[in-house]
């Protein structure tokens, strides 16, 4: 069991805009490369990667929600 | 109820007013909130000192700070970064958007850091937060010592010196 984790400090989105599916959910396969979700700092949108691969197990931040630094965001089989 | 309302000053027993204590007085406190860009014993007392005043803080903190007491003391807390303070406490757009999320009036800057960074200052004003210090102009021409003539007191005599020790 894998975690990723926040670089960085910004509000947590799950999707690319308000009406896009969810770059993720849970079961899905993810590579390194894989945008994982994008969080908002400065008005700056960035795509986190997931930097990892397995399977998306669990979804540990809410959408919308700020997160910290070192912040675990997904868990990763 | 005012503000400079203060207990145990001189004269008063220890034991009647053991602590020097001020009425908390929100209504006329210039923030409501305020963001310490600092650690250890300099945010503590920046802590102190909003807690006197009725004000909420909120502290951000690396890696390596997350069980200090000014973690623990104020009434929010925020992890900004890694260990190294080049990643946490001098990253002036981690700080930011800890400033944003905590949706705070103020950053306090304590002393060191980014006390005497101008470019933080403008940064500041641009987000529309107020920085406890002096204006980025100010902070420039104390910088250069050697500017005599900026009409700063401190920076003259300080380039005054100077051209004493060169003579």
């Amino acid at each position: 069991m894998k975690e990723i984790v926040s670089p960085m400090v910004g509000t947590f989105y799950r999707a690319a805009s308000p009406d896009a599916p969810a770059f993720v959910e849970v079961g899905k396969p993810v590579t390194e490369d894989t945008v994982v979700c994008i969080i908002e700092a400065m008005k700056v949108m960035n795509e986190i990667k997931a930097e990892t691969s397995g399977v998306i197990a669990e979804v540990l931040a809410d959408n919308g929600k700020p997160v910290q630094f070192g912040q675990a965001l997904f868990r990763v089989r | 109820m005012s503000i400079a309302k203060v207990r145990g000053r001189a004269g008063a027993s220890p034991a009647e007013a053991p602590l020097r204590q001020v009425d908390a007085c929100p209504t006329i406190a210039m923030f409501q909130k305020v963001l310490i860009a600092n650690r250890g014993e300099i945010a503590l007392r920046v802590i102190r000192a909003c807690k006197e005043l009725g004000v909420r803080t909120l502290a951000v903190y690396s890696e390596a700070d997350v069980d200090s007491l000014h973690v623990q003391l104020a009434d929010e807390a925020i992890c900004i970064g890694a260990a190294p303070s080049l990643e946490s406490y001098l990253k002036i757009d981690r700080i930011m958007s800890a400033a944003e999320i905590g949706d705070v009036d103020a950053i306090h800057p304590g002393y060191g850091f980014l006390a005497e960074n101008p470019h933080f200052v403008e940064v500041c004003e641009s987000c529309n937060i107020k920085f406890i210090g002096p204006s980025s102009r100010a902070m420039q021409s104390m910088g250069d010592k050697n500017a005599a003539p900026c009409g700063c007191a401190q920076s003259r005599r300080a380039g005054n010196a100077r051209q004493r020790w060169n003579r």
